[in-house]
């Protein structure tokens, strides 16, 4: 009796198991028929480039789940349901070292036009933080898909209505006001540096190992005074009334907070938000590129990318690869600014 | 045994002396209280004093185990599966992992145990293709890739 | 009244043939990745998420809640079996069930296991049940001042692990600090200890080091001793031992003790089942009538760290489903499921959809169920490992964790870090320093830093923010109570001694 009932077992779990690589394998045998169905239309267009021949990896450094990977991934469903490359995209998780595993690992791929990476300001930042022998240069910049803005954001039955007020409270005492964020150097700090430069005023600032959801944590809990995150990582407690908005760092009001003005606005001449972009290893041939290009061009035009816009709040502002490279040019040095002088800023 | 725990210990004090004067150049005191050296440096002065203790004390130095420290006969074999674990960690990147591992298994079994060539043989190719399909294929899981895979 | 109706809902959408399979799906993955050394339920549950992208974002959530838990239940099978505690949690598993296990007692230290993982994880949620939005507030009080004392009482389960000399565990435990502290420092950032290795700058992986410091050194000293690996003796008959009914009754107290630690900290955002169990198993052994048992396969001590390991996933739920908030990284995982969906976190998400949240409470009382059963039918098989050609097991387990260090970042360089630390782990066995609290100190260290860090920027450098409150006041107490224990029954002894005299 035990015995049936022990193999019964073990019979459910090895079907279970069975199935679970079916459905792995499936996913995989749909994709194919995508290709089947793609490369038809594809290859009539683009006579002269066999490209691609197998199956395009899009690196990204964080782990599956995080904020760059769905990022990633919305492009790779994109490209894969629509069609939109005669191969299906694969994406390929490379955490640690806050990006550096990734970025060594597409520099080992030099010229390889099967490997794709996320381009975020991690690019930038980590560099400098880490003291590797790398920068962004090392690598082929392909298209800027986004910007993430960044928001002023307080407790719910905080005092402070208005950037006047958190200013004016900051005004009366260095570090009299508290901002939560992620680890020292994370770029929610670079906004509140801007302002700082702008206002005269010195914030007091709590990093958190957990990053972003943990110094929501400490703000709702009331520990700290303000943080400065991406839309998406406070929409919903402000839906529920537990956060307050009080000010948007774009140059226009965003969609998703029609009521809450500008820092410009309200005088403070400061806009910042993080690019989220794609990028290539180095030395791979320009047609290869503007392939890409004109591929992740397409992808800002399909349902599942405006989708994705909206749901994380967001904007959608595309860049080709060349605009995409001045762009990085021109943010290189404020962003090895911000960092440079933050070391001393902690320190006092 | 004696000889190898005073080492032992030795080699605790010079890493805990190291690890102090490090921890002085990155910072004591930062402006709002501690800085990144400070830690650190407690814990080197905890390290040098306790692992003092170890070596001082009669008891620090009592035999606890019933074997030498490094058994005579052990030692080459010891040795040996060191040696082949690095070598194949080192061939990961370069020839992917069923084929380093197929190479660490197959030392192991054949040089280190002393089993037969076929045995070991057959054994070196069940294993990692095994654990290659039930991790890469079944789990979807990445394997360092190599040449090959 | 609610709540009744609620969790009826909840069952109702749960006790359908295609959930009751995605549970039974999620569940076993769970079990047998959780089982794996290196493979934790951030890594379980990571690795199915990109299937789920398709699914219904109900079903994923249950499936994924099902790895969770899962492998919380698998995580105590190679710590016992093979000495491999694949995450923090389960150190201290290993460190009683290993001992069980060279005796000849894994199945009973397994099936132990799996009932104290069964009454943690149904209790809990029970708990998530009733008490999860009065919990919540509760854990939004506790600021960096409380989690700093909190992680000090953690640290003080060094004391409590070792069996021999106390001032080797001290060094181990130190050891294990300085790893820590390995890595940019998390206030200012400053790189410490990397050698300018960027592989070095989010710090050491705690699980190579474990996997190292724990199993690799076993297996090279088996090696050198030429001896049959992992079977002091092995059972002659390969059948399920049940735990006697003494067992049962002494680990019953430390069982329910360790279920409501292991709940009310698996709530607390950034603490989780690691300090649950390291409290569990240090408080249980301090009330223990037979403490010169623990260390050497005290079968009680694995009940404290299963309920209390396996209550915390409940408690973990809490902040996921009553604010929105992750406060683990499995539970970062999670909510990156329902990110994919489109779904925005936030406390209006579960009063918006209030199918996911009752769907997984729902789905959480029955997947412990079929874990329970599964993980007693699954031991049997698990056990016959110990019966593979000690060489055979020794490239298995090599393997293993070959695999496990490197799916930490997909990247060679923590291999080399398990091989260091399995040298390193090597002469520590041989000299007697116990490998428990290097794992503990290195897990501890960097959050006791961090959050004493942030309590002084918080006061603007003064340490009275640590009595100002009444949380950490209180804390405060209890730590200085358990730091002078040792000095207090020494009194407390003397002045017996002294009145019988």
């Amino acid at each position: 009796m035990k015995r049936i009932f022990y193999s019964g077992f073990s019979i459910i779990l090895m079907v279970a198991f069975i199935g679970l690589v079916v459905t792995g394998c499936g996913t995989k045998g749909k994709e194919a028929n995508q290709v089947q169905g793609g490369s038809t239309t594809k290859q009539q267009e683009q006579p002269q480039l066999k490209y691609p021949e197998k199956t395009v990896e899009f690196v990204v450094h964080t782990n599956p789940g995080d904020g760059a990977d769905i990022y990633a991934r919305t492009i790779a469903e994109a490209i894969n349901s629509e069609k939109l490359m005669p191969q299906p995209m694969m994406v390929l998780n490379k955490p640690g070292g806050s990006g550096a595993n990734m970025y060594n690992f597409v520099m080992q791929r030099a010229g390889d036009p099967y490997i794709l990476m996320t381009a975020q300001a991690n690019l930038l930042t980590s560099p400098i933080k880490n003291n590797l022998p790398l920068s962004y240069k090392d690598f082929t910049p392909v298209a800027r898909m986004a910007i993430d803005p960044l928001v002023v954001a307080v407790k719910a039955d905080s005092k402070y209505k208005t950037m006047k007020d958190l200013i004016d409270a900051a005004k009366v005492a260095p570090k009299a006001v508290t901002q939560a964020g992620g680890l020292a150097g994370a770029t929610e700090y670079f906004l509140s540096y801007i302002i700082e430069q702008k206002t005269g005023v010195v914030f007091n600032l709590l990093p958190h190992r957990g990053g972003g959801a943990e110094a929501v944590i400490t703000l709702l809990g009331g520990n700290a005074d303000f943080v400065i995150m991406n839309p998406s990582e406070i929409v919903g407690q402000v839906e529920a009334g537990k956060l307050r908005v009080i000010a948007v760092a774009t140059e226009e009001r965003l969609p998703s907070f029609p009521d809450v003005p500008t820092l410009k606005e309200q005088g403070i001449d400061a806009t910042f938000g993080l690019f989220r972009g794609v990028a290539m290893p180095k030395d791979v041939s320009p047609e290869i590129v503007a392939y890409l290009e004109k591929v992740l061009k397409q992808v800002t035009d399909t349902n599942k990318w405006k989708e994705y816009l909206k749901n994380n709040g967001l904007i959608s502002a595309y860049l080709p690869a060349k605009d995409f490279k001045a762009y990085l040019d021109e943010q290189a040095p404020i962003y090895e600014q911000v960092l440079k002088t933050y070391e001393t800023r902690l320190a006092n | 045994m004696r000889r190898g725990k005073i080492s032992l210990y030795s080699g605790l004090i010079a890493l805990s002396i190291y690890y102090g004067r490090e921890a002085l150049s990155l910072g004591l005191w930062v402006g709002f209280g501690p800085g990144p050296g400070l830690m650190p440096l407690l814990l080197s002065i905890i390290m040098f004093i306790l692992a003092c203790f170890l070596l001082l004390s009669p008891d620090g130095l009592k035999n606890t185990e019933t074997d030498s420290f490094i058994l005579a006969d052990g030692k080459r074999r010891l040795i040996m599966v060191v040696l082949f674990l690095i070598i194949s960690t080192y061939l990961m990147d370069i020839i992917g992992f069923i084929l380093s591992t197929m190479i660490l298994t197959y030392t192991i079994l054949q040089m280190v145990e002393k089993w037969g060539m076929k045995r070991s043989a057959i054994v070196a190719i069940i294993l990692p293709v095994t654990f290659w399909f039930l991790f890469a294929v079944a789990f979807k899981m990445q394997l360092p890739e190599g040449i090959w895979f | 009244m609610d709540i009744l109706l609620n969790l009826a809902m909840g069952f109702q959408q749960v006790l359908t043939p295609i959930y009751l399979l995605f549970v039974l799906l999620g569940v076993g993955f769970g079990l047998i990745v959780g089982a794996l050394p290196g493979l934790g339920p951030t890594a379980a549950i990571a690795i199915l998420l990109p299937l789920t992208y398709k699914s219904d974002p109900v079903l994923s959530m249950v499936m994924l809640t099902g790895i969770y838990y899962g492998a919380m239940f698998g995580g105590s099978y190679t710590s016992i079996l093979l000495n491999i505690p694949g995450e923090s949690s389960a150190v201290m598993t290993a460190l009683e069930g290993y001992q069980l296990a060279l005796q000849g007692q894994a199945s009973k230290a397994i099936q132990m296991a799996n009932m104290s993982s069964f009454l943690g994880g149904t209790i809990s949620v029970f708990g998530l049940t009733v008490a999860a939005p009065l919990l919540s507030k509760a854990a939004l009080a506790f600021g960096p001042p409380e989690y700093f004392i909190l992680m000090m009482l953690g640290l003080s389960a060094i004391a409590f692990v070792g069996t021999g000399s106390p001032v080797k565990a001290l060094i181990a435990g130190c050891f294990g600090l300085m790893l820590g502290t390995i890595g940019s420092e998390p206030i200012t950032g400053a790189q410490r200890y990397t050698f300018g290795s960027y592989n070095l700058g989010d710090g050491i992986p705690f699980a190579a080091v474990a996997m190292g410091i724990f199993a690799i050194a076993e297996v090279l000293i088996n090696i050198e001793k030429g001896l049959k690996p992992f079977s002091g003796k092995t059972e002659k008959k390969m059948r399920i031992q049940w735990p006697t009914k003494e067992e049962l009754k002494i680990s019953m107290s430390p069982a329910f003790q360790g279920t409501g630690i292991g709940f009310v900290l698996g709530a607390l955002p950034g603490v989780g089942p690691t300090i649950a169990s390291f409290l569990s198993y240090s408080l249980a052994k301090l009330q223990s009538k037979r403490p010169e048992k623990w260390g050497k396969g005290a079968i009680e001590g694995i009940a404290a760290v299963e309920t209390a390991n396996n209550a915390a996933v409940g408690g973990a739920m809490v902040p996921l489903l009553s604010l929105g908030i992750p406060g683990s990284s499995a539970t970062a995982v999670l909510l990156g499921g329902l990110l994919m969906h489109g779904l925005r976190p936030g406390p209006l998400l579960f009063s918006e959809h209030p199918e996911i949240p009752w769907g997984v409470i729902a789905s959480m009382y029955i997947g412990n169920i079929i874990a329970i059963i599964m993980g007693i039918t699954l031991s049997v098989y698990f056990i016959r490992l110990l019966k593979l050609p000690p060489a055979v097991l020794n490239v298995i387990i090599f393997l293993v964790t070959i695999i496990g260090a490197y799916s930490i970042n997909n990247n060679v360089f923590d291999i080399w870090v398990l091989l260091v630390f399995g040298v390193v782990g090597y002469f520590f066995k041989k000299v007697g320093i116990p490998e428990a609290p290097v794992v503990l100190g290195l897990v501890l260290g960097p959050l006791v830093e961090t959050t004493f860090g942030q309590s002084l920027i918080m006061s603007h450098g003064s340490l009275s923010i640590f009595v100002q409150r009444p949380v950490s006041l209180v804390l405060l107490i209890i730590l200085i109570i358990i730091y002078l224990w040792p000095l207090i029954r020494f009194s407390f002894n003397r002045l017996k001694y002294s009145n019988n005299q």
